[in-house]
C-alpha cells in the first residue's frame, strides 16, 4: 500500500477493530445455554495440573472463547450467508433444499449387519412376542425432489431393504405410505429432522395394517396447531434465520384420558404433551417431554388387556399419541438412556405381547442405542 | 495455539503487541522487547505442548553451549567434536520422537516381530526448530556466524512464535543482527499487519474451504469415486496444502515484520512452474535451501562425477521426503521428486526447452499432482487404490453426478484458488500503482473495507468452529 497519506490509518483501524471484540468479550455477561443452538455452551475449563498436562485446559479455553464470542449468532449467520453466496448447497451436513426445506444428509450406513444380529438375537430370546420393526426413511428420501440437483446420496430404501431381508420377525415398510401422504400433507418438518404428526399418522396406518388393528380415521381427530414458530435442529445447524418457521400440529382423539408415568423421574401427568416447550427453542420436546429412559402410558378408556412395548428414538414421540388409542398400556423405552436389560423388563411385565422397534434411518445407524438392547 | 484461532487473534497477539510496543527501548536497544517476545513465545509453545517445551529448552541449551565451546577452540578436532555432539543429539531427539515408531513397525513387518510401539506424540514444530538450531551450530562451525553470547537471546531466536511451529526455517544469520538492533516502526507494523491478514484470509477462507472438499472426497468409499472426482480431490488437496502452508509463511513473515524482523520468503507461486526443478525453487524455499547448503553441497553438490551427483540428489530428496513425516509414502514422495529432478537435469532439460510453454506447464502440473497423491495417503493400499481410480481402474465411471455436485458447490472456491495461486495479486497491485485513485482517500477506504469485510468473514468461520486443521503435526 503506497498511499502514504492514509496508510497510517490501516493499522489503527484494525487494532481498534480487534481490540473492541477482546474488550467486549472480557466484560460481557456470559450466557450458559444457547437457545438458538439448543445446547449448553462450553464453560470455562477446570484449572488443574492434569488438564494442563493433557492439553484439555487449552482446548477447553479455546472452546469457551468460541462459544462466548461477542455477537456469536450474528457471526454464525455471516458464515452461513458466505457459504450460500459462494455456491454451497450443503452446510454442516444439511442440504439446503428447495421450498425452504432443510434436509439432513444420510451418511453411508456402517452398522446394518450388527443391528440385524442384535435384533435377531433379541427376537430369538423373546420369540413369544409379536415383534415389529419399523425403520422410517427420513426427509432425504421422502423429499428427494427437493434436494439440490446432483446431490450425492445413499439410498435409505436399499439399506432398509437389506436390513429387512435379514430380520426374522415382522417388518413394516412405510416408504410408500409417506411418499403418498406427502402429496397431501407435510410428512416432515422443513427446519427440523423429525417427522410431523401427519408423517407419524401415515406410518401408524401401516402399523395398524400389519397388526390387524382398525386405525382411527383422520376425521376422528381434532387436529390442532399448537405453534407456528418452530425453528428446529436443522435451522440451528445452518443458522438460516430468514426461513419461515414450521408449524406443529397434534391429533387429539375423542377419548384421551391418560396416565403418563415418567418412571425414572417419578413424575405422573395426564397428558402426552408438555406445554412449557412451546415457549422454548426445542419445541419438538412438546411430545412426551423430550427423551426419557422409560415412560408408561395407561389409557383409562381402554380395557382390552393389551400392552405394547416401544423401543425407539425420538421419532416415536409423535407416533405414540396414535398408538395409545389401541392399548391399555404402552411402555416406551429409549435404550440410549435405559441402562437395564430390556429382556428382564419383558420378563417382569408378562402382559406385554406386542413390541414395536421404531427408529429413523439416521439414528438406527448412528446412535447405536439399539445395540444395547440384548 | 494456531494463528487462525480466537485466542491467538483476540488475546495472545494483541496483548503481546501492546506490551511489546510500550516497553522502553533506547536507541535500538531491544533487550526488554526480547524479554517480552521470549516469554510470550514460550507461553505460545507451552499452550500446545506443555510437556515437550522442556525438550526445546534442552535442545537450545545444548546448541548454545556447543557453539560456545566451538568458538573457544581453534583446534579443528575439538571444534568438530562439539559440532558432532550437537548434530547427533539433535538428530537423535528428532529421530527418537519422530521416527522410532516408524522404524519399529518396519522391523516388525520385516521380521514378523511384535515389538510394541512407543506411541510418543510428536512435539509440535520439532522438525522446524531442530533444523534451525542445526543450521546455527553448523554455521558457527564454518565460522559463517559468531556464536550468540546470551542464552536467552539464542532461545528467543529459536522459540520466536511466528516461525516456531510451521516455518519458515529461519536461519540464525538471517536475524542475528536484528536480535540486537531492529527497526520497530509503524510503517513495518502496517505492512506486516497487511501481510499477516493476507495469510489469515488464505488459510481460513481458501485453504480450509477447499481442504474440506478434499476431506470429503478422501473419505468417500473408493469404489464410489469417479475418475474426475478423484482428480478433483487431488487438485483440492494441492490447493489446500499450498494455501495452508504458504499462509502460515505469510502470517509468520507478516508478524515478524510487525515485531521488526525480516524473514526470507518461503513460497513464490510454485504452481506456475514449468518444470519440477523450478517447482522446488518456488516451494518451501527455506527447506530446500537448507538441504542444499547443509547436505547437497557438503556431499559435493554438482561439481562431481555424474553418478555421484545423481547419488547426492537422491540422498537429498530421500531426506526431504522423510522430513515431511515418518511413513513410507513420504520416502516414496521424496524419491519420486529426486528421480524426476535427475531425469530433468540429465536428460529432459535439452528437450524441454523446445516444448511450448503450455506443454511444460501441463507437464509440471501433472507430476506435481501425482506428487501430492503420494503425499496425501500414508496407507499404501489406499494410495494405490486411489491412484487406480484416477486412471479409471475400478472407478465409478469417468464422470458422475457427485462430481458435478462438488464442482457446482466448490466452483467459486476453486476459481479463487486458481486466481491466487498465480501472481494475480502483485499484478493488480502493479496496475493500480499507476492510477491516481489508488492514492486517494477513496482508494484507501475501499481497500480498508475489503480487508474488514474479509476479516469479519474469517471471524465468523472461527466462531462457527468450522473445519480448521493444523496440517504440520507430522512435520
Amino acid at each position: 500500500m503506497k498511499n502514504i497519506k492514509y496508510e497510517k490509518l490501516f493499522g489503527i483501524v484494525f487494532s481498534l477493530f480487534i481490540l473492541t471484540f477482546s474488550v467486549i468479550f472480557l466484560f460481557s455477561r456470559k450466557i450458559e445455554f444457547s437457545e438458538n443452538e439448543n445446547r449448553y455452551l462450553a464453560s470455562f475449563p477446570h484449572l488443574s495440573f492434569f488438564n494442563l498436562q493433557s492439553g484439555k485446559l487449552t482446548e477447553g479455553i479455546e472452546n469457551y472463547l468460541a462459544d462466548h464470542f461477542p455477537f456469536r449468532d450474528f457471526f454464525m449467520s455471516v458464515k452461513t450467508k458466505t457459504e450460500l453466496t459462494i455456491g454451497k448447497e450443503m452446510i454442516d451436513d444439511v442440504y439446503i433444499g428447495s421450498d425452504e426445506y432443510l434436509i439432513q444428509n444420510y451418511q453411508k450406513p456402517e452398522n446394518g449387519n450388527k443391528i440385524v444380529d442384535v435384533l435377531n438375537q433379541f427376537y430369538g430370546d423373546m420369540n413369544y412376542i409379536n415383534m415389529n420393526l419399523m425403520l422410517v426413511p427420513t426427509s432425504i428420501t421422502i423429499n428427494e425432489e427437493k434436494l439440490p440437483s446432483y446431490a450425492p446420496t445413499y439410498s435409505q430404501v436399499e439399506e432398509m431393504n437389506a436390513i429387512y431381508s435379514k430380520i426374522k420377525f415382522d417388518t413394516i415398510d412405510v416408504t410408500e405410505a409417506l411418499r403418498n401422504g406427502n402429496q397431501e400433507y407435510q410428512m416432515f418438518y422443513r427446519l427440523d429432522h423429525h417427522w410431523t404428526s401427519y408423517g407419524a399418522y401415515y406410518a401408524y396406518l401401516e402399523f395398524c395394517k400389519s397388526n390387524n388393528i382398525t386405525p382411527l380415521a383422520i376425521t376422528e381427530f381434532d387436529i390442532q396447531e399448537v405453534t407456528d414458530n418452530f425453528n428446529g435442529t436443522l435451522y440451528s445447524k445452518t443458522n438460516l434465520y430468514t426461513l419461515t418457521p414450521d408449524k406443529i400440529h397434534i391429533f387429539i382423539p375423542k377419548n384421551h384420558n391418560y396416565e403418563v408415568n415418567y418412571v425414572f423421574s417419578n413424575r405422573i401427568t395426564d397428558t402426552l404433551y408438555e406445554e412449557k416447550y412451546l415457549d422454548q427453542k426445542d419445541k419438538y420436546s412438546y411430545f412426551l417431554d423430550n427423551n426419557h429412559p422409560l415412560i408408561t402410558i395407561t389409557n383409562q378408556d381402554i380395557h382390552n388387556g393389551k400392552e405394547l412395548l416401544i423401543i425407539k428414538d425420538s421419532y416415536a414421540n409423535s407416533m405414540i399419541p396414535f398408538l395409545v388409542n389401541h392399548y391399555e398400556k404402552v411402555h416406551v423405552i429409549d435404550p440410549r438412556f435405559y441402562k437395564f436389560s430390556i429382556e428382564d423388563y419383558l420378563r417382569e411385565n408378562t402382559n406385554i405381547r406386542d413390541l414395536l422397534i421404531l427408529y429413523n434411518m439416521n439414528t438406527i445407524d448412528q446412535d447405536l442405542g439399539i445395540l444395547t438392547i440384548g | 495455539m494456531v494463528f487462525s484461532s480466537i485466542p491467538f487473534l483476540f488475546f495472545f497477539f494483541p496483548l503481546l503487541l501492546i506490551l511489546y510496543y510500550i516497553v522502553p527501548f533506547k536507541s535500538h536497544n531491544v533487550k526488554w522487547k526480547n524479554v517480552i517476545l521470549l516469554i510470550f513465545s514460550l507461553f505460545f509453545y507451552a499452550w500446545g505442548e506443555p510437556v515437550y517445551i522442556l525438550l526445546m529448552l534442552f535442545s537450545t541449551f545444548l546448541d548454545y553451549n556447543c557453539s560456545r565451546m566451538m568458538n573457544r577452540y581453534q583446534d579443528k578436532k575439538k571444534r568438530k567434536f562439539f559440532l558432532f555432539l550437537s548434530v547427533i543429539i539433535n538428530l537423535g531427539l528428532l529421530g527418537f520422537f519422530k521416527y522410532s515408531d516408524f522404524l519399529i513397525s518396519t522391523i516388525n513387518g520385516l521380521f514378523h516381530l511384535q515389538i510394541p510401539l512407543l506411541n510418543l506424540g510428536l512435539p509440535i514444530g520439532i522438525s522446524f526448530y531442530t533444523f534451525q538450531t542445526m543450521s546455527y551450530t553448523i554455521d558457527v562451525y564454518r565460522r559463517d556466524v559468531m556464536p550468540e553470547r546470551n542464552y536467552f537471546t539464542y532461545l528467543t531466536y529459536v522459540s520466536m512464535f511466528p516461525q516456531l511451529i510451521a516455518g519458515p526455517i529461519v536461519r540464525y544469520q538471517t536475524v542475528s543482527e536484528e536480535l540486537y538492533k531492529r527497526d520497530i516502526t509503524y510503517a513495518n507494523f502496517n505492512s506486516g499487519l497487511m501481510r499477516f491478514l493476507q495469510g489469515l484470509f488464505k488459510k481460513v477462507l481458501i485453504a480450509n474451504n477447499i481442504g474440506f472438499l478434499w476431506t470429503t472426497i478422501s473419505e468417500t468409499p473408493m469404489n464410489e469415486l469417479s475418475v474426475l472426482t478423484a482428480w478433483l480431490g487431488i487438485l483440492a488437496f494441492a490447493f489446500q496444502i499450498y494455501f495452508d502452508f504458504s499462509a502460515y509463511s505469510d502470517m509468520a513473515i507478516g508478524m515478524g515484520r510487525m515485531l521488526g524482523f525480516h524473514y526470507l520468503e518461503n513460497f513464490n507461486y510454485p504452481y506456475i512452474s514449468k518444470s519440477i526443478t523450478e517447482f522446488w525453487r518456488r516451494w518451501h524455499i527455506s527447506l530446500s535451501t537448507w538441504f542444499r547448503d547443509y547436505v547437497y553441497i557438503p556431499l559435493g553438490g554438482s561439481r562431481v562425477k555424474r553418478i555421484i551427483n545423481i547419488r547426492n540428489i537422491l540422498i537429498v530428496w530421500l531426506l526431504t521426503g522423510i522430513w515431511h513425516g515418518a511413513a513410507w509414502n513420504f520416502v516414496l514422495w521424496g524419491l519420486y521428486f529426486g528421480i524426476l529432478l535427475v531425469i530433468e537435469k540429465f536428460f529432459l532439460k535439452k528437450y524441454m526447452e523446445k516444448w511450448p510453454s503450455w506443454v511444460r506447464h501441463l507437464y509440471a502440473c501433472f507430476f506435481i499432482l501425482i506428487g501430492w497423491l503420494i503425499f496425501a495417503f500414508d496407507d499404501m493400499s489406499l494410495l494405490t487404490s486411489y491412484a487406480e481410480k484416477m486412471f479409471g481402474i475400478g472407478s465409478h465411471g469417468i464422470l458422475d453426478s457427485t462430481f458435478i455436485f462438488y464442482l457446482k458447490n466448490y466452483f467459486i472456491v476453486i476459481l479463487v484458488a486458481v486466481i491466487f495461486s498465480i501472481p494475480t495479486y502483485p499484478w493488480i497491485k502493479e496496475k493500480l500503482s499507476h492510477k491516481k485513485v489508488y492514492y486517494s482517500a477513496f482508494g484507501f477506504v475501499l481497500i480498508l473495507l475489503v480487508y474488514l469485510l474479509l476479516l469479519l468473514v474469517v471471524i465468523s468461520y472461527l466462531v462457527a468452529d468450522s473445519y480448521n486443521p493444523f496440517l504440520y503435526f507430522r512435520f
